[in-house]
């Protein structure tokens, strides 16, 4: 508590204004302490929850299935040729063994997060025995640079688009915007990629059909350049459905954020328009918004998904495609406890950096 | 009803929202007087483009594409259908279990729902859906979408449930002695059915859009015709770079126009079931738009893959 | 001594259109006031009267479904004469916090909950002057201190602080720059007694300081006892009363001003309290004739039809009622 300021008042007469500070000076901001406590234990928790079902669900599911992927690997493995008896049985242990499904459950189980925690994946199927850490590891990079971009971009942009159309909800760009932005907003993502790509690689060829860049990577602006042609249209694909999202939310909020009690005061005392739409209404509605990219990283991440496997984009999706098609379980399934770690870290760390905007709850 | 009479009159969303879902289920009914068997192939000529005879054109494999795409609606919609009763059957429950008992229950399923939402569902359908390859039905697939998708349903339910809750007229039916299943149905289920309706078109378009893209993938039943699979299909005989354009068109056409017309059909009703509007409907005059965008913001599932 | 606003047959009503229906709400119906330079003139009425309608009306800050059907509103501020329904954005900007200005009701949302509240101060201080930051937070203490608020609200978000603190943060931003004139509306309601005092003292002090002159609008005749010079009594969208406060609390001539003083709690006086039959009619259905008619104790067939004109029945007291004017008119004729 800080008193000196309160002294000096004393000082200057007038009781009333040490009664006062007194009581508003109850704290000058929140204890770290506390804000540990209340808001970032109860969201780490939440996070190794989810982590912990994730994980679980993602180890349930092979094993639920009708079908034995052994029995199947075997089986393809047989088709073109034969084995005697004890080779197939070696073979047969050792398929055990890769996909984990040695011992009872609970010992699977265990061994399961006793793998994933030091990272390993087990060795991809179809390219053994290259791990699959390695080969989701070429791809990571490809995706979050895509997914991050995109994200970034597609939700400054959204929010300033919405705020403006909200706050000038009468101007003939803002109901046009709206409109075309509620046409864009249901088209499924796929959808999206796969007409940006007819019309400007088939039809306009004015971008590559398939790839993530040219040359020999390095930090030449020749291979930077590259990214940027190859990435610009997987981007404006995401970027696209993202902001149609973004932009009608930002405008609802701003809409109603436009009647309350303080933008209309505000409003009433001729404060200039530009500083009441950004430093007033945008900085509130911004707030729930950034706790709503948290909860939107997912859905954005499986558009990132879909729109890679469209331009043949070197990320994740494009792995996960190939490894579908080549049955390549062992990758499926680490790309799948990739995304669930991933996204629910991405997730954490935006909540977490919500009391830098919100000082409510920086300050009590 | 004078509901929908107004809705159309007023609401241009809803007017062209509701002219597209009709079509839509026009062309659901035209398919069951099909000419041909979905399955046939070379039933007609093959790779013909768009003509009179063949509104849509026909495919490398003989199969006539409009009469294909009824079809691919039917299914598509019958899938989406089977998901959305499914999660929001689930996410109904929830809500309202969570809503109406409260407490450390409600916690409990709370802390649970949170958990589950932040999970992206793609990678784990696409994780079973490969598992089940060749052994997926589209019964199975819309019972698979339903189960990813009651998470997000459910925390709204249970929203609503818990404002209708704390509403007077739920203290004057209490204290008037209403047994709980009577509140229950006779005095929230109203308020709720209009909030259900909005909600059921969100989740058709999750449900479509997660058929399409995993069709596209190649993973659900290919042997039946969804738009997903006419997609899929497409591709695989490589419509794109053997100059068919039509038959690749055609489906995504389709796809754009059925999941535009549901989300205008949603706007609509959810501007129009607003309460703000809804107690005198009030549509202010002269220079001030009442905007017509969904006044309750829904969070991811609209994003669909 | 000048009329700093004078306002004539205004009307104002709230035109809307219902998906079909059409719908008016006749807030202000009628109304003639003027407010002389530096006095305090409270407004009284209950919730629903058009109190607030009438306060956005003269302020120039109505907006569409408000529209004023008819009449004036003029201000007066000795060098200049302005029209208020017809001023232009300019006019109205530059007028708005040097001239005139507005303290609101519920103080809790009026201020920007993510700005420190010195950074509001100078948004409002820098939109009607070029000021530098460091300048307005200078201004902004010392008014601060000069009020006896203080200056450590100034580092804090709006949550910090309790209500009372707020409205009265919120009555110094409103005055920082010493207008002529300042509107206020509820400025006391939902906060606890001793705070009100607060701020009627407040609010005291700062007309006695520069001369401003002060509307203020409130249903709590407590307040208007406290601070008013003069009241105006509203009821259903109409001037039913007018006169300076001591006649009012003492000497009410309209039934319903009558009803009002007798409601209110006196600390000398445990008998039975008496409350007004009925309900304040809603303003989009007003009865005809005289809108008090319905619960007036000395009802006459006349008020069921005809409106009952404002006339001056006394010097500097105004009423709109049959009654007084038939009894003034016996009078008259005696």
């Amino acid at each position: 508590m800080k008193l000196t300021r309160a002294e000096q008042l004393t000082h200057t007469g007038a009781n009333l204004q040490v009664r006062f500070s007194r009581v508003i000076l109850s704290s000058e901001g929140y204890s770290t302490v506390t804000l540990f406590k209340e808001f970032v234990l109860p969201r780490l928790v939440q996070w190794v929850v989810v982590i912990v079902i994730g994980v679980t669900i993602t180890f349930m599911i092979p094993r639920l299935s009708p079908v034995n992927p052994v029995d199947q690997a075997l089986g393809r493995m047989t088709t073109f040729q034969t084995m005697n008896p004890e080779a197939t049985q070696a073979l047969r242990e050792t398929f055990l063994d890769l996909y984990g499904l040695e011992g009872n459950i609970f010992d699977q189980y265990l061994n399961f997060w006793r793998r994933l925690l030091v990272g390993d994946l087990g060795p991809s199927f179809t390219s053994f025995p290259t791990p699959v850490m390695q080969i989701i590891g070429n791809s990571v990079g490809w995706t979050i640079g895509l997914l991050g971009i995109s994200t970034f971009v597609s939700w400054l942009l959204g929010l300033i688009l919405g705020s403006l159309a909200g706050y000038f909800s009468n101007h003939w760009w803002s109901q046009l915007l709206e409109k075309i932005l509620i046409t864009v907003y249901p088209i499924p993502y796929y959808i999206l990629a796969f007409v940006l790509l007819m019309i400007f690689t088939y039809y306009l060829p004015l971008f590559p059909l398939v790839g993530g860049a040219r040359g020999t990577p390095g930090f030449t602006w020749e291979y930077i350049g590259s990214i940027l042609y190859f990435g610009f249209l997987p981007a404006l694909s995401l970027i696209i459905g993202a902001v149609a999202f973004r932009f009608i939310m930002s405008k609802a909020l701003t809409t109603s954020e436009k009647s309350s009690d303080y933008v209309q005061y505000a409003e009433l005392a001729a404060l200039p328009k530009r500083k009441i739409l950004f430093s007033y209404v945008t900085r509130n509605t911004m707030l729930p918004q950034v706790t709503d990219l948290a909860l939107s990283l997912g859905a954005l991440f499986e558009g990132a998904l879909i729109t890679e496997v469209v331009f043949g984009y070197p990320g994740l999706g494009y792995t996960l495609f190939n490894a579908v098609n080549s049955a390549d379980y062992n990758v499926i399934m680490g790309i799948t406890l990739l995304s669930i770690v991933g996204i629910a870290t991405a997730s954490l760390l935006v909540d977490l950096s919500y009391p830098l905007f919100d000082p409510r709850v920086r300050y009590r | 009803m004078d509901a929908i009479r107004d809705l159309f009159r007023f609401s241009p969303s809803f007017r062209y929202g509701a002219i597209i879902v009709t079509l839509v289920f026009a062309l659901v009914i035209i398919s069951f007087f099909s000419p041909y068997e979905p399955d046939d192939r070379r039933a007609v000529a093959r790779n013909e483009p768009p003509s009179l005879q063949f509104i849509l054109g026909t495919t490398s494999q003989g199969q006539d594409v409009f009469w294909m795409l009824t079809f691919a609606l039917r299914n598509t919609l019958l899938v989406a259908g089977l998901a959305v009763l499914i999660g929001r059957g689930v996410g109904v429950l929830l809500g309202m279990v969570s809503g109406y008992i409260g407490g450390t229950v409600d916690r409990l399923l709370s802390s649970l729902v949170d958990s589950v939402i932040v999970i992206p569902r793609l990678p784990l359908l696409i994780l079973i859906a490969s598992i089940m390859r060749g052994q997926m039905s589209i019964l199975t697939l819309g019972l698979l979408i339903g189960l990813l998708d009651w998470a997000i349903p459910s925390k709204r339910y249970r929203s609503q449930v818990l404002s209708l809750r704390e509403r007077e007229f739920t203290y004057t039916s209490v204290f008037s002695g209403m047994s709980v299943f009577k509140i229950v149905t006779q005095a929230h289920l109203p308020f709720l059915i209009p909030f259900l309706l909005a909600d059921i078109v969100s989740g058709f378009l999750f449900a479509i859009g997660l058929e399409v893209t995993l069709s596209i993938l190649g993973l659900s039943d290919l042997d039946t015709q969804t738009i997903g699979t006419q997609i899929y299909w497409g591709n695989y005989y490589q419509a794109l770079l053997t100059n068919r354009v039509w038959v690749l068109a055609a489906p995504i056409g389709i796809s754009i126009l059925v999941v535009t017309g549901f989300y205008l059909t949603s706007v609509g009703l959810s501007s129009y079931l607003d309460p703000r509007t809804r107690l005198g409907r009030l549509e202010v005059k002269s220079k001030v738009n009442v905007p017509e965008t969904e006044p309750e913001v829904t969070t991811t599932d609209g994003v669909t893959p | 001594m000048t009329n700093i606003i004078d306002a004539v047959n205004l009307k104002a009503h709230y035109v809307s259109s219902a998906y079909g229906v059409e719908r008016t709400v006749k807030a202000v119906d009628n109304i003639s006031i003027q407010v002389k330079t530096g006095e305090i003139y409270g407004i009284a009425g209950e919730s629903g009267c058009g109190k607030s309608t009438l306060l956005k009306v003269l302020l120039g800050a109505h907006r569409p479904p408000l529209t004023v059907v008819d009449g004036s509103v003029k201000y007066n501020f000795g060098e200049r004469e302005l029209d208020v329904l017809s001023m232009d954005e300019r006019t109205r900007r530059a007028i708005r916090w040097k001239d005139v200005s507005y303290i609101p009701q519920g103080s809790m949302h009026v201020l920007n909950p993510v700005r420190r509240i010195r950074n509001s101060f100078h948004d409002f201080i820098s939109a009607h002057q070029s000021i530098t930051q460091r300048d307005s937070f200078d201004l902004a203490r010392r008014y601060l201190s000069e009020l006896g608020l203080p200056e450590t609200v100034l580092a804090s978000y709006p949550h910090q602080l309790s209500g009372g603190m707020r409205q009265r943060v919120t009555i110094a931003l409103a005055t920082i720059l010493w207008p002529k004139l300042i509107f206020a509306d509820e400025p006391t309601t939902a906060l606890d007694v001793v705070v009100q005092r607060g701020v009627i003292q407040l609010l005291k002090e700062i007309q006695q300081k520069k001369g401003s002159t002060m509307v203020v609008i409130t249903h709590d005749m407590g307040v208007h006892a406290n601070l008013a010079n003069r009241i105006a009594v509203l009821y259903a969208g109409k001037l039913v009363e007018e006169a300076d406060t001591h006649t009012i609390l003492k000497n009410p001539s309209h039934p319903y001003t009558q009803y009002l003083i007798k409601s209110l709690p006196r600390l000398d006086y445990r008998g039975e309290r008496v409350s007004i039959p009925g309900r304040p009619p809603a303003l989009d259905n007003v009865p005809t004739g005289c809108p008090f008619h319905p619960r007036c104790p000395f009802v006459m067939e006349k008020c069921k039809t005809v409106e009952p004109p404002v006339i001056t029945f006394r010097p500097g007291h105004r009423v709109a009622c049959h009654l007084v004017a038939s009894e003034v008119s016996h009078v008259a004729a005696v």
